[in-house]
C-alpha cells in the first residue's frame, strides 16, 4: 500500500534521478545499466488524440519503446560504441530536466516516483535544437548497491515526433 | 535555377537521366517540384490510406494523410471503405479531429455541419430551408477520393477517376504483395496504432531506400545485424551482394535478400516464423513464394509512389530466437525536406498472441522511430539534405551508376514476376523508383 515518506527518503530519490538524469544526458550508458533492474520494464507508448465516447483500441498497441533488461543491454551497447550507431556519431547534445517530483512508498523498500522529463536535445545534421517532454512514473527499489529502477511507464504530451530518432532514453 | 522556375516535360528528361543512372540534387530540395509533384503523383497515383483490419466495424474510422491533405477512412453504412476529405464543405475546418474512433457520423467543429460515414451533408448549421431553395445541398458533401479498394488487406485511394482499377495498377507487384502480406487464410492485422515523425528528408529518399538500396545496409546496419541477429558480417554483405532484386513494374520495386546457399545448415528454414503460421504459408502461397520465404532476411519493397513495406527478423536476446516481423509505412511528403513517417505493423491473423506481441517488439526495436534501423537512416538522410541544399550542392548529380552494370543482367527463369537483377546492391530497382516518378511528371 502506498504511504508517504520521510523527508530524507525524498532527498534520495530525488537525488537519485538528477543523477541518472545526467548519465543520460551524457550517454553514460554502461553506469546507467547498473541502476536498472534485472525485472526492468521500460514502456513509452504512442499518444492519441480520441474522442472520449467513441475511442477504441486498435490491435496491442505500436509503443515507441517497450523494453525489458535484455533488449536494453542490447540497444544501451549499440549506442555505447561510434562504430554501432549512425544515429549518435556524434553523440546528440542534451539536457535532461527533472521536475515535479512525488514520492510514495510501495511495500517493502520499493517506491513509486512521479516525475516530469524535458529532454533538451541537439544533433550535428540539425543545429536547432528539438525539445520533447513526458510524464513519467517508475518504480524504484531501495537495494545494496542502491536505487533500481524497476519500471518506467512515460507519458509523452507529443503525437508526432519532430526529430528523426529517438536515439536516447527517457 | 532554385526556386519558382517552371519546370517542363523536357526538363525532367535532364532531372532524371535514364541513359546515365544518375538524377539531380534538385528534385530532393525544390519548392517548384515539390508542388508539382502535389499535382502530378499525389493526385494521379494510388495512395496506401490504412488497413482492412482498422476499420472492422461500420463506423469504424481512422484519420490520415493523402500527401499534404488530411483524409477520414471509415467503414460506412453499406460496409464499404470511403475516403473524404477532412475539410468541411462550408469553410474548410478539419471535420474530424480525432486519430480513430468509431462514430455515426462526423460534426464540424466550427458552425456544426453534420456528414454521414460516406460524407454526405446530412444537416446544416440552421434548417436547409432558410436557404430558402437557393442552395444545391447535393454538392456540399465532403470531397471523396474518386477510388477506394484494397489488395491483400491494404486499403488504397486515388484523386484519379481515370486511374487504372488498383489490381491493374500493383500489376506483378500484387505475387510479391501476397508473399509478404497475404500469407494465410485469414490474412493480416495491423498490430496497433501509426508511430510518426519527421525526417529531415524528401520524402523520395525513403520511397527509394525501400525500393530498395542494398549497399547501405552493410555500411548503415551492419554492425546492428550482427549484434541482433547473432550472424557474421559476412553472411550480411552475402545476403545482399547474392540475392535479387526486382522490378515489378509500374515503379513498384524491391529486394528479396536471402541466407546464401553455403549457410543454409545452420539456419532452420522460415527462421523467425511461427511454425503453425508456416503450415498456413505452405498451402496458401505458391511453392516458389514458399522458397523465398524459407530463407529471408529482408523482403523490402516500395509501391509507387509511397507506401513501403520490410519484412525481417531481429532477435534482441543473445541468447533468444529471432522473430519475424512485418513493418509498413507511408512517406508523406510535408515539404521539399521534411517528411512524416506514418509507421505500423502487421502480424498473421491466425497467430496466437504471445507471438503478435514478440512481433511488435521484434519490430519496434529495430523500425521505428526508437528502433535501431530507422534511427540510423534518418540520419543519413537528413545529412544528405544538409549536404545537397547549397549553391553548389544544387548543380550535382545523386548517383545509381551500379545500375549501369547491372541493368542488362536480369535473372532469366527467376521464379516470380517482374525483372530481376542478382545483386541487391544493383540499384537499378532504386533507380526505377525515379523513372517513374519521371514518368509522372512529364505527363
Ligand atoms: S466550417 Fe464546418 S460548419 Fe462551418
Ligand atoms: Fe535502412
Amino acid at each position: 500500500m502506498a504511504s508517504e515518506v520521510t523527508e530524507a527518503e525524498y532527498r534520495q530519490l530525488a537525488n537519485f534521478l538528477y543523477a541518472e538524469a545526467d548519465m543520460l544526458s551524457e550517454q553514460q550508458y554502461p553506469q546507467w545499466l547498473t541502476t536498472l533492474a534485472e525485472d526492468l520494464h521500460y514502456l513509452i507508448p504512442v499518444p492519441k488524440f480520441v474522442d472520449e465516447e467513441g475511442s477504441r483500441q486498435i490491435g496491442i498497441g505500436n509503443p515507441y519503446f517497450d523494453e525489458d533488461i535484455v533488449s536494453m543491454r542490447l540497444r544501451l551497447g549499440l549506442l555505447s560504441s561510434s562504430t554501432t550507431t549512425t544515429a549518435e556519431n556524434p553523440r546528440s547534445l542534451m539536457t535532461h530536466i527533472v521536475s515535479n517530483i512525488r514520492v510514495e512508498a510501495e511495500g517493502e523498500g520499493e517506491y513509486i516516483c512521479r516525475s516530469c522529463i524535458t529532454i533538451h536535445r541537439t544533433r550535428y545534421t540539425n543545429k536547432e535544437p528539438t525539445a520533447i517532454a513526458g510524464r513519467r512514473e517508475d518504480l524504484i527499489r531501495r537495494t545494496d548497491e542502491g536505487f533500481q529502477l524497476v519500471k518506467r511507464h512515460v507519458k509523452l504530451s507529443q503525437a508526432i515526433i519532430m526529430s528523426p530518432s529517438l536515439s536516447f532514453f527517457f | 535555377m532554385r526556386v519558382n522556375e517552371n519546370f517542363g516535360p523536357k526538363d525532367f528528361d535532364r532531372l532524371v537521366d535514364e541513359e546515365n543512372a544518375t538524377a539531380s540534387r534538385l528534385i530532393f530540395t525544390d519548392e517548384t517540384i515539390f508542388k508539382m509533384e502535389q499535382e502530378k503523383v499525389f493526385a494521379k497515383a494510388w495512395l496506401y490510406v490504412g488497413h482492412e483490419s482498422e476499420i472492422l466495424n461500420v463506423g469504424d474510422y481512422v484519420t490520415r494523410q493523402m500527401a499534404t491533405d488530411p483524409v477520414i477512412l471509415t467503414r460506412g453504412e453499406d460496409g464499404k471503405a470511403h475516403v473524404l476529405h477532412n475539410a468541411c464543405s462550408h469553410r474548410g475546418a478539419i471535420v474530424c479531429n480525432k486519430d480513430s474512433g468509431n462514430a455515426r457520423g462526423f460534426t464540424c467543429p466550427y458552425h456544426g455541419w453534420v456528414f454521414g460515414l460516406d460524407g454526405s451533408l446530412k444537416a446544416t448549421a440552421d434548417d436547409q430551408s432558410v436557404y430558402e431553395g437557393k442552395v444545391d445541398f447535393s454538392t456540399l458533401n465532403l470531397k471523396k477520393t474518386a477510388r477506394v479498394d484494397s489488395y491483400a488487406g491494404l486499403i488504397f485511394a486515388t484523386w484519379n477517376d481515370k486511374a487504372p482499377d488498383l489490381g491493374d495498377y500493383l500489376g506483378d507487384a500484387r505475387w510479391y504483395l501476397d508473399m509478404y502480406h497475404n500469407r494465410t487464410p485469414g490474412g493480416m492485422e495491423i498490430i496497433g496504432e501509426p508511430q510518426r515523425w519527421i525526417a529531415d528528408a524528401n520524402w523520395k529518399l525513403g520511397a527509394l531506400n525501400f525500393g530498395a538500396d542494398g549497399p547501405h545496409a552493410v555500411k548503415v546496419h551492419g554492425p546492428v545485424t550482427v549484434a541482433a541477429i547473432g550472424v557474421p558480417m559476412s553472411l550480411v554483405r552475402e545476403s545482399l551482394t547474392g540475392s535479387p532484386s526486382v522490378s515489378m513494374g509500374n515503379g513498384h520495386n524491391g529486394i528479396i535478400s536471402q541466407v546464401p546457399a553455403e549457410y543454409h545448415d545452420q539456419f532452420p528454414p522460415y527462421l523467425g516464423s511461427h511454425p503453425d503460421m508456416v503450415e498456413l504459408y505452405k498451402k496458401h502461397l505458391g511453392p516458389e513464394q514458399n522458397q523465398f520465404l524459407s530463407y529471408l532476411l529482408a523482403g523490402v519493397q516500395t509501391m509507387f509512389p509511397n507506401f513501403s513495406s520490410i519484412q525481417s527478423l531481429m532477435a534482441f536476446d543473445p541468447m533468444g530466437m529471432p522473430v519475424s516481423f512485418m513493418n509498413i509505412r507511408v512517406w508523406q511528403p510535408v515539404s521539399p525536406t521534411k517528411t512524416e513517417i506514418w509507421n505500423w505493423f502487421l502480424v498473421d491473423k491466425e497467430a496466437p498472441e504471445d507471438f503478435k506481441r514478440e512481433s511488435m517488439l521484434s519490430g519496434i526495436r529495430s523500425f521505428s522511430v526508437g528502433g535501431t534501423f530507422d534511427q540510423d537512416d534518418s540520419e543519413a538522410w537528413s545529412s544528405i539534405t544538409r549536404g545537397i541544399n547549397g549553391n553548389i550542392g544544387q548543380q550535382g548529380d545523386v548517383n545509381f551508376q551500379m545500375a549501369l552494370a547491372f541493368r542488362d543482367k536480369t535473372i532469366p527463369d527467376f521464379p516470380g514476376p517482374g525483372r530481376a537483377y542478382p545483386s541487391n546492391y544493383a540499384e537499378v530497382t532504386e533507380f526505377d523508383v525515379l523513372l517513374e516518378w519521371q514518368k509522372y511528371m512529364r505527363s
